[in-house]
C-alpha cells in the first residue's frame, strides 16, 4: 500500500515510468515479430520449377534454356542482387573428370530487382551455342562417349544446369565489415542454389 | 519492474540491431545513459538504498531473460529451425555480457541520481510547506 500511495503522490514520475515501459515492450514484441518474419523467410524462400531443354537448331549448333521459379511465400521483400547461370558438361574419363563449360550467364541487369512478400518470380534464360570450338568439344565428348558405349547426341547430353540467387531481406541493414558482426548479413541474406537437378 | 522492458529491449536490440525498431545500433553510451535512466525510478521510489540496488539487480536479471525470450521466439512459439544448434545461447550470452555488466552498473548510477532526485523533490516540498505554515 506504501508503494501504491509513493506512486499516487509522484504521478508524474510513475506515469513516466510506465509509459516507457509500454514502449519499450511494445519495441520488443515489434523487433521479436520482425525477427520471426526474417527467420520464416529464410526458411521458406525456394527455387522451384525448374524447366531444363536443350534444342538442336538446323544449323547445328544448340539452343539451351533454363526456366526457374523463386518462390517467396514470406512477407518480407526480396532485394536480389545477383543471379548466376551456367550449364556445364561433366566428361569423365579413366583419367578423371574434365569440366566442358557451355554458358556462363551472370545476370548484372537484374540487379535490385524485387520479388514482393507472395510472389513468385521467373527466371528464364535462353542461349545458343554455336561456338565452333565448343561444339567440337562437344563433339569431341560425344564420340569419346560412344567409344564406350554410350551413345549421346548434342540435345541429349546430360547438360548440368547450375543457378545461383543471391537476395537481401527487406531493407534491413547489411554489409556490416567486421567479422564479429558477419552473422548480421547472414540473417537478412537469402542465398539458393539450383545444381543437377536438386535444390539447396 | 517497469524498468525490466527496456532492459529487454536495449539487449534484444544489441544482438539484433538491423531488425529492431528503433535501433541504438550497439552504442553503448546511449545504452549506458538509458540503464541510468530506467535504473532512476528504482532509486526514485525506493528510500533504502540497498532495496534499490537488489531491485536494479532483480529487474535486470528479468529483462535478461525477457531479451532471451525474444530472441527464442521463433524457435519457441513458431515452428523453425535452430540456425546454431550448439552454440544457440551461448551465441546469445557471449554477446550480451558487456551490455548486461553495464545496465547493472547504469541502473545503480540510477538508483543514486534517482535517490538525489528523491531528495531534491522531498526538501523543495518540505520548504513550501514551511513556507506555506510561515503565512
Amino acid at each position: 500500500m506504501n508503494v501504491i500511495n509513493d506512486l499516487r503522490r509522484k504521478w508524474f514520475v510513475a506515469a513516466l515510468s510506465i509509459a516507457a515501459a509500454v514502449f519499450f515492450t511494445g519495441a520488443l514484441v515489434f523487433s521479436a515479430l520482425t525477427y520471426v518474419s526474417v527467420m520464416d523467410a529464410r526458411q521458406t524462400v525456394t527455387l522451384a520449377n525448374a524447366s531444363e531443354t536443350a534444342k538442336l537448331l538446323p544449323n547445328g549448333s544448340i539452343a539451351l534454356s533454363l526456366t526457374i521459379d523463386l518462390d517467396n511465400p514470406s512477407r518480407q521483400v526480396l532485394h536480389i542482387t545477383s543471379a548466376f547461370w551456367t550449364v556445364r558438361v561433366h566428361n569423365i574419363t579413366s583419367s578423371g573428370t574434365t569440366l566442358i563449360p557451355v554458358v556462363s550467364v551472370p545476370t548484372v541487369p537484374i540487379e535490385y530487382t524485387e520479388v514482393g512478400g507472395h510472389e513468385v518470380k521467373t527466371f528464364e534464360y535462353e542461349r545458343t551455342i554455336d561456338d565452333p570450338e565448343l561444339l567440337s568439344d562437344l563433339r569431341g565428348f560425344i564420340n569419346y562417349s560412344a567409344s564406350v558405349g554410350v551413345d549421346y547426341t548434342l540435345d541429349s547430353i546430360e547438360y548440368l544446369h547450375d543457378f545461383r540467387v543471391v537476395a537481401w531481406l527487406g531493407d534491413y541493414e547489411h554489409d556490416y565489415d567486421y567479422s564479429r558482426e558477419m552473422y548480421l548479413n547472414d540473417m537478412v541474406k537469402i542465398e539458393r542454389r539450383y545444381n543437377g537437378g536438386e535444390y539447396n | 519492474m517497469i524498468s525490466a522492458p527496456p532492459i529487454a529491449f536495449m539487449t534484444f536490440d544489441f544482438v539484433f540491431p538491423n531488425v529492431s525498431t528503433p535501433s541504438l545500433e550497439k552504442n553503448l553510451l546511449v545504452a549506458f545513459l538509458l540503464s541510468a535512466l530506467f535504473g532512476m525510478p528504482a532509486g526514485y521510489f525506493n528510500r533504502r538504498t540497498d532495496l534499490a540496488i537488489v531491485t536494479v539487480l532483480v529487474y535486470v536479471s528479468i529483462g535478461y531473460v525477457l531479451a532471451l525470450v525474444a530472441y527464442s521466439a521463433p524457435f519457441l512459439f513458431y515452428d523453425f529451425e535452430v540456425i546454431f544448434p550448439g552454440l544457440y545461447v551461448m551465441f546469445f550470452l557471449n554477446m550480451t555480457v558487456i551490455p548486461m555488466m553495464l545496465f547493472t552498473f547504469g541502473g545503480i548510477v540510477g538508483v543514486i541520481l534517482g535517490q538525489l532526485l528523491r531528495e531534491s523533490y522531498e526538501s523543495d516540498e518540505t520548504s513550501q510547506v514551511f513556507s506555506r505554515m510561515r503565512q
